[in-house]
């Protein structure tokens, strides 16, 4: 593999080249990635992914186009198109038109979950982005990944509401950075993570010390964010400020409801298990209804948002040059906030 | 189900009708502004004017997703309007200007006031500081962003409640004392600035250009880096032999010329002055002979590659020779060339004379790559940062509509890079009691231009309750104090003020707070002056430290696209700008404008 690109990449990408360099420039063109299901928010994340010239891109929906689609943000739809599939190929030219390097394909014939019949074409991919998929959908693919050794990255959102969830599997990769003003030592980091490898150096350059470190982290698959001990030893001003939506989404994807009592029970019994406080009254007077109302729809500046959040996530993880997110991220349009938990 | 579904149940029926009968300002049409222009289309705002005077560039292409390869040198502005219309669901009117935001025949302050609200998505901080005052005179609401790389902010400034754009400080890019660049570089920077700014301006560029940062004349021993009578001769020597060697220009022998003296002969007499050499590694001139440059001019394109990788001493000089005879077919007196990141000639001129200068002065040496970022303050930017900061301000306008409560409501949102989240966000800032501009008191004048300032004073007076000791400036010329009464009798046309400057006025004594009239005009022999509350100028009072605040680390190196070819430099980091840095006005040392008199 050649870090070498050609004169008219190097034009093409100079700005981002100069965050993520060639070399994570080489890692993103050999990257082979599906999205699933070509929802507004897939929309977002696909064209960051296309721009940032990823090698290729598949994009499934067994869906057609439907007249609420063009409120939701989806910008590569047209009125002409209504009704036709949410692939169709005027959208893909349309897709594929952002960036010519980047080889663009589409499938509409519906996807087979059950056990391995499809492995063979899972295993085309290295990166696979599901966005709101079913529990059961969730938790089978989540199993072919793990058993091919893809990396996934998994959404859903409600309106103003959104959760992402990520699964690495085994990531390691060595980062450098300045030094801190604590040194950096071989050993664990967090719930997932450990550093493996640590040196420091002089950098003519900026004429500090850098620390070159290798961090190995052993991601989780979703379905242990139900039984996940992440909470368990939090202080109480930190599990007060872990967001209810968390257990919103989890339960209601696990068990969908349009009914605020069932919802608010299923959530309740999992912040138990988990060992968060119960909902909270503006959780329940305020967040239920309206994350209820919002069910099933999106708008563009939510798609934007946490398009370009998990595009430069991924583009992270590709590229190697700084850490992924790890794991669980919650997007909350109310009081405009983004917190990532480790579960 | 309908075609506004979505947006319906999201954003509720009232506000969804709010949304789509308004009126707004989107200001760049570029990194940040793509995005803004399709978020808003998206939903459904009624009416959007997008103001942008520049045209596509190819590294523009892996950011502004509205424009593609056909659309290079085509108008942003236009270009990008044309790409939404496909997504336009719910039939915005969208209006393009290809304009300078600063022309006021295009854009009155009348037509600012047409607006909702303004959108900025802009590339540098004059343009921002120039919306914010409009913001200030109207009392308009200002969605402000800037991103670099991986870094963005969003924040609202609404005026009379939050701070505005000027409340902060931004640091001015840090300059190099003359001799540092001229006798004793030591870092690729030096070389650089060298290079560009000495070296092919003195060259390449009109006579008497842009050598000024780096001639001797007018500065100081600080500014100077030096008081050494000897080095100080050799420097004025080196500059008058470059004078004389310019007029060469058009001889075939001109590359061998500059070579020799530039690489040889400077660095020869540089050497004599012994004191300079005392602490530092001594540079070694170049062994430039006959048989060296045939050697030299056997090197092939192929050989250079594509910039990315370093070039060795030979190569350079190749690239050195190859640049200066296409830059002398392209040269003339009349039209001097200047540099641009973007023209491969002047940028390999600069390169690879950094480089060789570099060698000579053994500093590590820097690929094509890198030396066309620093000379020409190349902003790293990326296509999702972009479009997560553009999605905030379009967000956040949503809960600042017609809102009352806005500044209680809203949020100064900034990119996250740490692990547990992706963003940090806190309330808006109070406004800034010793900001210059929004602790003035603005209003708008209507001035006949063919009457003097003599009758502007007197209105004034008679007016506000001046004394006569009062100074009047537009931007940094004054205009009228009581040294400069010459100008009394004189016209405004006279004097060059004309419709849509900003007339500030100060009161020498010290009584009455600042006031910045905009000037709009008529014909009918008329001053109208706006009715103003004009508060006492504010006693200065001891300040009280205040403390950091811990959560918002992130908020302290926030810069911005920039793609100007200007080398700004700023401590520690030699590439970006920092335009859009953010320190409080209390830590600046020396905030008074600059003014002179003409
Ligand atoms: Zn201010």
């Amino acid at each position: 593999m050649s870090n070498e690109l050609s004169a008219d990449e190097i034009a093409l990408y100079d700005r981002q080249l100069r965050v993520w360099g060639a070399e994570g420039q080489t890692h993103l063109k050999n990257s082979r990635i599906l999205l699933l299901n070509f929802t507004s928010l897939g929309c977002e994340i696909i064209k960051n992914l296309i721009l940032a010239g990823v090698g290729s891109v598949e994009i499934y929906d067994s869906d057609t186009v439907k007249e609420q689609d063009f409120s939701a943000g989806n910008f590569f739809l047209s009125e002409s198109e209504l009704a036709k599939s949410k692939v169709d190929q005027a959208i893909i030219d349309r897709v594929r038109d952002l960036n010519p390097r980047v080889n663009v394909t589409a499938r509409d014939e519906p996807i087979l979950w059950e056990e391995h019949k499809n492995m063979e074409y899972f295993r085309r991919f290295n990166l696979i982005i599901a966005n709101n998929l079913s529990y059961e959908e969730t938790v089978k693919l989540n199993a072919i990944t793990r058993e091919a050794g893809i990396a996934l990255y998994l959404t859903v959102n409600h309106g103003i509401y959104g959760l992402a969830f990520n699964d690495l599997l085994i990531n390691v990769s060595t980062y450098v950075d300045f030094k801190n003003p604590l040194a950096r030592v071989v050993g664990p980091i967090s719930r997932n993570s450990e550093i493996v490898k640590v040196e420091k150096f002089y950098d003519e350059e900026s004429e500090k010390f850098k620390e070159r470190f290798t961090v190995k982290s052993q991601y989780k698959p979703f379905i242990d964010t139900y039984t996940s001990s992440a909470f368990a030893n939090l202080t109480k001003r930190k599990r007060k400020n872990v967001s209810e939506l968390l257990s919103l989404f989890l339960s209601n994807l696990q068990t969908p409801t349009s009914d605020p009592t069932e919802l608010i029970s299923k959530a309740n019994e999992l912040q138990t298990k988990l060992q968060l406080n119960p909902l909270s009254e503006q959780t329940i007077n305020t967040t239920v209804p309206s994350f209820l109302e919002q069910q099933g729809t999106e708008i563009a500046p939510v798609s934007a948002i946490m398009g370009g959040a998990l595009a430069q996530d991924i583009i992270n993880f590709i590229s190697k040059k700084v850490e992924p997110m790890d794991n669980l991220m919650i997007f909350d349009g109310v009081n405009y906030s983004m917190p990532v938990y480790e579960m | 189900m309908t075609k506004d579904h979505n947006l319906k149940v999201i954003l509720g029926e009232e506000k969804y009708n709010q949304i789509h009968n308004s009126k707004v300002l989107l200001v760049g049409a570029g990194g940040i502004g793509c995005e803004l222009l399709k978020d808003l289309v998206l939903l459904g705002f009624g009416e959007i004017h997008v103001v942008d005077l520049d045209t596509i560039d190819l590294s523009n292409l892996n950011r502004q997703f509205l424009f593609r390869h056909k659309d290079i040198k085509q108008p942003k502005s236009t270009t990008a309007i044309k790409a939404v219309s496909g997504f336009n669901f719910h039939n915005s009117k969208l209006v393009p200007y290809q304009n300078s935001i600063y022309e006021t025949d295009v854009f009155p302050l009348t037509w600012f006031d047409s607006f909702d609200l303004i959108f900025n998505a802009l590339d540098n901080a004059e343009a921002r500081s120039y919306i914010n005052k409009i913001g200030l005179f109207l009392n308009k609401t200002i969605l402000e962003t800037g991103t670099t790389g991986t870094k963005g902010y969003v924040q609202a400034t609404i005026p009379g409640q939050s701070a505005c754009y000027d409340c902060t400080f931004r640091e001015t890019p840090k300059t190099f004392p003359v001799c540092t660049i001229r006798s004793t570089p030591s870092q690729p920077v030096h070389c650089v600035h060298w290079a560009k700014n000495f070296l092919f301006s003195s060259l390449f560029g009109e006579d008497d250009d842009s050598v000024e940062d780096n001639s001797l004349e007018g500065k100081d021993a600080s500014e100077l880096g030096t008081d050494n009578q000897e080095e100080l001769q050799a420097l004025m020597k080196e500059s008058n032999e470059l004078i004389e060697l310019k007029r060469s220009i058009v001889d075939e022998s001109f590359e061998d010329k500059v070579i020799e003296k530039i690489f040889v002969k400077d660095i020869e007499n540089l050497l004599k002055i012994e004191e300079l050499w005392q602490q530092r590694t001594k540079p070694t001139p170049i062994n430039y002979t006959p048989e060296y440059k045939a050697e030299i001019l056997k090197i092939t394109k192929e050989q250079l590659g594509t910039g990315q990788k370093l070039w060795t001493l030979e190569q350079n000089l190749s690239v050195l020779i190859s640049s200066i005879r296409n830059l002398q077919a392209r040269y003339s007196a009349t039209t001097p060339i200047e540099f641009d990141k973007d023209d491969e000639d002047t940028l390999d001129f600069v390169v690879a004379s950094t480089n060789i200068r570099s060698h000579i002065f053994n500093i590590p040496l820097k690929s094509k790559f890198d030396i066309k970022s620093i000379a020409g303050n190349i902003i790293p930017a990326v296509a999702t940062t972009n479009a997560f900061i553009a999605g905030f301000s379009s967000l956040l306008s949503l809960g600042i509509f017609n809102n009352p409560d806005a500044f209680k409501d809203t949020r100064a949102i900034f990119a996250s890079e740490a692990k547990d989240r992706f963003l940090s966000s806190g309330e808006l800032d109070h406004p800034n009691p010793k900001c210059s501009a929004c602790s003035v008191t603005r209003g708008v004048a209507n001035i006949d231009l063919s009457l003097t300032f003599r009758q502007l004073i007197d209105a004034l007076v008679e007016k506000y309750g001046y004394d006569e000791e009062i100074a009047l400036s537009v931007g940094s010329k004054i205009l009228y104090d009581l040294d400069l009464d010459d100008n009394v009798e004189k016209s405004f046309t006279e004097l060059k003020v004309k419709y849509g400057d900003h007339l500030e006025i100060l009161d020498e004594t010290d009584v009455k707070g600042t006031v910045e009239l905009y000037i709009e005009t008529n014909t009918d022999g008329k001053i109208t002056l706006p009715e103003l509350v004009i508060p006492d100028k504010p006693k200065p009072v001891e300040e009280k430290k205040s403390e950091e605040d811990e959560d918002d680390d992130d908020d302290l190196e926030v810069f911005e696209e920039n793609d100007e070819d200007e080398l700004l430099i700023v401590e520690e980091k030699s590439i970006v700008s920092s335009v859009g840095g953010k320190r409080k006005l209390e830590d600046a040392e020396d905030n008074e404008p600059k003014k002179v008199k003409v």
